[in-house]
């Protein structure tokens, strides 16, 4: 197949990269429009209890509209003074005038919205437009707002959206004007000329536009995520460049050994080409894996993801054969006069070497790498919030600022929507959420609970029952307001501020005692709001995640049985593979969770993992470490089919793919630093698993782990069941 | 999660990868082998809370002058009525309360009703107001200030300053005799809460009357009451009060209040101004309402005069408003509609006296709300700067 295929480009070289170059130009027509498609959320899913406690609020008290928070601070003035109230409600007075503003709530229409500092308050602005969409608002209405009296922050989860839209986009550009050129350089180092060198930065561009630009297509259809655009060009720019970069370095060597280019062309693809298509066939599946998650965030990067893969595949396929047998000779034009390492003999020495104490070698070797991992152990997996984004960024400004004079729950308060027998102001159901309310408020956990049966803490149970005795006229104005706002008929609102923030342990642990405290009492309520959701969020992408694991595991695994007819090999690969990630893992503990490496990093650590943080590192990942496993065993394979035996067949596939594999590596670890530069944690995150990972497969698993255990395995190696392959002779017979 | 009728079921917490607490996930090789387990750490739950026993309370006795600032109890106010003459002869009435109320750690709510009874026009005047008190404020001194009206204490004497249409009055009161403690200064209501509650039953007055006729000095007298305690306002009972001042210079409160059932929750009385205090227990005095004034407003009908007996003290007395329509209708502010006017005293058919009644709880209007937009924030209390 693959030399059928590379006859036919080879013959039609010129239509197949005029194709390529029609199909990236009309790419680059689009690109400017993909971030029209691109969502900062997709972290819900409509059957979380969440997501249902919300569409609970809506339909019994209507839907206010999408909150952001306008915090007003100052040093001298108290927030009830005149001058402070005159500023704020002129610094307000534009915002609600715009047409998507549906209501304005004041601190003096609400007196828990005073800081009880008393020099700060926030003022609730509700917008038409959902959560998705209404960040679009945001940049207007933090220049609105902007008074010289006043100190002013824009807050609320579609800020922090907002500024996660912008930041990602930034970081897109940095790190493609930092990766880009850097990769260039690698490049030209490893093939010591400048026309070899620019293939693999043209299949990476070309996949990246094309990828983007398919995106953009799809995205007319569903939603993508913000973060699809950063792992799109993480993928799209690292595969690009390493599957050009093997078939590149493949065809030089044929090449050299006399081939006419267009037998070359052929040859390269015959190996290097299949082993391009099964190890994106890896990316693909892992990648794709994240399809199956319903939340939209993770679904729009494994669908972009995927995309790429393809992409990136099929120039790797067509695009770059036919510029190879284009170029031929000429491949090695532009030579740049730099000293390059000849270590393929090094390679075969050290093959050797590892090889004659495989058993020391590998426990060594696994312990190492267990130990790396270790860290992983204490992971502390929560759900995003403002503290991802960087402390300069607006929106972690504001987040602070919020927590700083409110306490750290208050940005994040959670919700109770309950549904009661009786009228809510009815005796039985005031007594009802009056022992919640207490509960609540001599937990540790809790800072303050907003409801109709907690206006003060001296106010007794009977003399609530008082108090909405009548519910036609209550003449206490607090109790008034509270019953109007935070009940309906049968409905109650009762909202919780933790006393930490939302992604902390204790905010967590509070929303599993609510929920625990209504499954026994079987109270008819439901938990919703930024704990909870979160917590929804965090469980149900960890109650998905082995089910993805699994599938990529066995679809990986099956795929490699069938590329080296070998049962066990396989096996080995994936445990390896996973090994190296393990230890991307912890690393990614120990540096974003625990801080080390902060000042080099430049952000402030979390003290938690975020959560999708692991699931994309894994998808992204398992693929691409596969990567350098697949091209060595494939050359491992070709010399062993030559008619070695397992240890020179070894030694001369290590030698052979070792410093190709060395620069792939190299590459891909260069555009994943490109990201660490980004503001963004979570795309820190990444870029530096990868890196890791990567870095970590290239070295000590393949120089290492893989020949002590392709020796210990020896000729179980290459094993296979009868039944399986009944055409092969297997070699135990 | 399933919902089913009405009720919800929702399954226990998944745990399984969640990586809680204990560090789960012992091995990420594990996750080729084990695709789930839980490890969810034992979360506290939420303890149920033994209401608290209030049948120990005890009361610190009023400190002065500490006591006469604001404290941060669920419901405080200060309240002034009394009668007043112009330099040109007129007589008016007036009434001037600030109420506050604190709930949680939130900055004081003020509301404020300001009334003048014109005796010559037969017509009384009223407005209200409400701000947020400083929540930096100091608590120490009595210097409140709602929407530019202002009370303040100094040196012993109190100044307020209140204005509306017609009407703008800055007095400066003294009180005649010491403060007089009702009921041992505290006031047991039941089920609604406890209050302290002193009285200047009079305190001589002057100052300034700036009407539409200009500005003329007044003098005359006035009653003051401070209450402040845990306890709740309820639209559904009500009291009576009456603070009446004879010529022979003693000095009259009375109260009921009822609850919702228009049963007794207290009723007492205080005379003072001759001798020490004396504290009247219920069955000391009768009320006995002699008509009724239906407000052309609201509907609401009220006792008009009253026949009060105080056996004890040889005390047989005719109480009239001046005049009857002195109906307050503060929905906007606190949320109620009372009457509170200048009444007239009288024993064997000669005039003994004047003084103020306070009839609260007669009000049936449904939806009688809190109304934000009725705070008018943000005057200072030089008047310098509104708010819309």
């Amino acid at each position: 197949m693959f030399r059928k295929l590379a006859s036919v480009v080879v013959r039609r070289r010129r239509i197949v990269i005029g194709l390529w170059l029609v199909v990236a130009a009309l790419s680059l027509i689009a690109l400017p429009q993909v971030g029209s498609v691109l969502r900062a959320g997709g972290f819900s899913a409509s059957d979380l209890e969440a997501e249902l406690a919300l569409e609970r609020l809506e339909q019994d008290f209507g839907a206010p509209g999408t909150p952001i928070e306008i915090l007003f601070r100052s040093e001298d003035l108290d927030a009830t003074e005149a001058r402070f109230i005159e500023a704020a409600a002129a610094a307000l007075q534009p915002v609600a005038a715009l047409p998507e503003v549906l209501s304005v709530v004041p601190h003096w229409e609400n007196f828990t919205q005073i800081a009880p500092s008393g020099r700060a308050a926030y003022a609730m602005v509700f917008v038409s437009l959902d959560i998705e969409h209404a960040h679009q608002l945001v940049p207007q209405v933090r220049e609105l707002v902007a008074t010289p009296d006043l100190e002013t922050h824009v807050a609320g989860a579609a800020v922090v959206y907002s500024d996660i839209q912008t930041l990602s986009e930034g970081d897109l550009r940095r790190a493609e004007l930092v990766g880009g050129p850097f990769v260039l350089a690698v490049l030209i180092l490893v093939f010591g000329s400048l026309v070899a060198a620019a293939i693999p930065v043209l299949a990476g561009g070309v996949t990246v536009a094309i990828g983007l630009a398919g995106v953009w297509a799809v995205g007319q259809f569903t939603g993508f995520s913000v973060f699809a655009l950063n792992v799109v060009t993480l993928v799209g720019l690292g595969l690009g460049a390493d599957y050009s970069l093997f078939l590149v370095s493949r065809f030089r060597e044929e090449l050299r050994e006399g081939r006419p280019v267009d037998d070359a062309v052929i040859h390269t693809m015959e190996t290097a080409g299949r082993a391009v298509v099964f190890s994106g066939l890896a990316v693909l599946v892992g990648l794709g894996s994240l399809s199956a998650f319903e939340f939209m965030m993770l679904r729009s990067i494994g669908l972009g993801g995927a995309l790429v893969v393809l992409v990136a595949v099929a120039a790797a396929l067509t695009l770059v054969p036919a510029i190879l047998a284009e170029l031929g000779p000429n491949v090695n034009r532009w030579a740049v006069p730099l000293r390059r390492f000849k270590i393929r003999d090094g390679w075969d020495r050290w093959a050797h070497a590892v090889m004659r104490r495989p058993v020391p070698v590998f426990l060594c070797v696994s312990a190492l790498l267990i130990l790396l991992g270790v860290p992983f152990l204490h992971a502390r997996i929560r759900g995003a919030d403002a503290s991802v984004l960087g402390p300069s960024t607006p929106a972690r400004v504001a987040y602070d600022a919020m927590s700083e004079e409110f306490g750290p729950g208050q940005p994040a308060p959670f919700a109770i929507v309950a549904r009661l027998d009786t009228p809510a102001l009815a005796s039985e159901s005031i007594t009802e959420m009056h022992a919640l309310g207490e509960m609540l408020l001599a937990d540790s956990r809790v800072s303050r609970v907003h409801s109709y049966v907690t206006l003060d803490p001296r106010i007794t149970l009977e003399q609530y029952q008082l108090l909405y005795s009548d519910p036609e006229a209550i003449s206490d104005a607090f109790a008034a307001a509270a019953a109007k706002a935070l009940t309906n008929d049968r409905t109650v609102l009762m909202v919780v501020e933790p006393r930490d923030a939302g992604s902390s342990d204790e905010a967590r642990d509070l929303v599993q005692a609510i929920r625990g405290y209504r499954d026994r009492g079987g109270l008819d309520a439901l938990v919703g709001g930024g704990p909870a959701s979160l917590t929804d969020f965090v469980d149900r992408l960890y109650r998905d995640f082995p089910r993805a694991v699994v599938v990529i595991l066995l679809v990986t695994y099956a795929a490699l049985v069938v590329q080296f007819r070998s049962v066990l090999l396989p096996l080995k690969a994936v445990v390896m593979n996973l090994l190296s990630l393990l230890a991307s893992f912890g690393t990614l503990v120990l540096v974003f969770q625990d801080g080390w490496l902060e000042n080099i990093l430049r952000f402030e650590p979390l003290g938690f993992i975020e959560a999708t943080a692991p699931i994309i590192l894994f998808a992204v990942l398992f693929g691409l470490s596969m990567d350098y496993e697949v091209f060595l065993l494939s050359r491992i394979k070709e010399a062993r089919d030559s008619g070695l035996d397992n240890t020179a067949s070894v030694a001369r596939g290590l030698s052979s793919s070792g410093p190709v594999i060395t620069n792939a590596a190299l590459v891909v670890i260069v555009v994943s630093l490109a990201f660490v530069s980004a503001d963004i944690v979570l795309v820190k995150a990444v870029g530096l698993g990868a890196a890791v990972a990567v870095f970590i497969d290239a070295t000590i698993v393949r120089s290492l782990l893989v020949p002590a255990t392709m020796r210990l395995l020896g000729r179980w190696n290459w094993w296979a069941p009868e039944w399986l392959f009944p055409s092969r002779i297997s070699d135990l017979q | 999660m399933e919902l089913v009728g009405t009720r919800v079921v929702v399954p226990e917490p998944d745990f399984r990868f969640a990586m809680n607490r204990c560090g789960c996930l012992a091995s990420f090789v594990l996750l080729v082998v084990i695709s789930s387990f839980a490890c969810g750490a034992e979360v506290a739950p939420l303890v149920p809370v033994a209401p608290a026993d209030v049948s120990e309370r005890t009361f610190v006795p009023i400190q002065f002058p500490d006591d006469e600032a604001p404290h941060r109890n669920l419901s405080e106010w200060w309240y002034f009525t009394g009668r007043l003459e112009t330099d040109d002869g007129r007589e008016l009435g007036f009434e001037f309360v600030i109420f506050q109320a604190v709930r949680g750690d939130g900055p004081p709510a003020y509301a404020a009703h300001f009334a003048v009874a014109d005796l010559a026009r037969k017509r009384m005047l009223f407005t209200e107001r409400t701000s947020i008190g400083l929540s930096t404020a100091r608590s120490d001194e009595l210097a409140l200030c709602v929407d530019g009206w202002w009370l303040a204490l100094e040196n012993g004497r109190f100044r307020i300053k209140a204005d509306m249409v017609e009407y703008g009055l800055e007095l400066e009161l003294e009180p005649v005799y010491g403060a007089v403690q009702h009921n041992g200064g505290v006031l047991d209501f039941g089920e609604f809460g406890w209050s302290y509650y002193y009285s200047y039953p009079r305190l001589s007055l002057s100052g300034r009357l700036n009407d539409t006729r200009g500005v003329v000095n007044v003098s005359g007298s006035a009653w003051f009451d401070h209450q402040w305690g845990d306890f709740i306002d309820v639209s559904s009972g009500g009291w009576d009060w009456m603070s009446l001042r004879l010529d022979d210079g003693r000095d009259l409160m009375l109260t009921e209040i009822w609850d919702e059932r228009r049963r007794l929750v207290l009723a007492y009385a205080t005379l003072s101004g001759v001798g020490r205090p004396l504290h009247l227990e219920a069955d000391s005095f009768t009320t006995i309402p002699l008509g009724i004034w239906t407000s052309p407003r609201t509907g609401i009908s009220y006792p008009a005069a009253w026949r009060v007996l105080i056996p004890e003290l040889g005390l047989d007395l005719g109480v009239a408003p001046v005049f009857p329509d002195q109906e307050l209708d503060t929905r906007q502010s606190t949320g109620t509609i009372y009457w509170e006017g200048l009444v007239n005293i009288t024993s064997n058919g000669r005039s003994v006296g004047y003084g103020y009644v306070e009839l609260t709880g007669y009000a049936k209007e449904p939806g009688v709300e809190f109304k934000p937009d009725g705070l008018h924030l943000g005057r200072s209390c030089d008047g310098s700067v509104r708010i819309g």
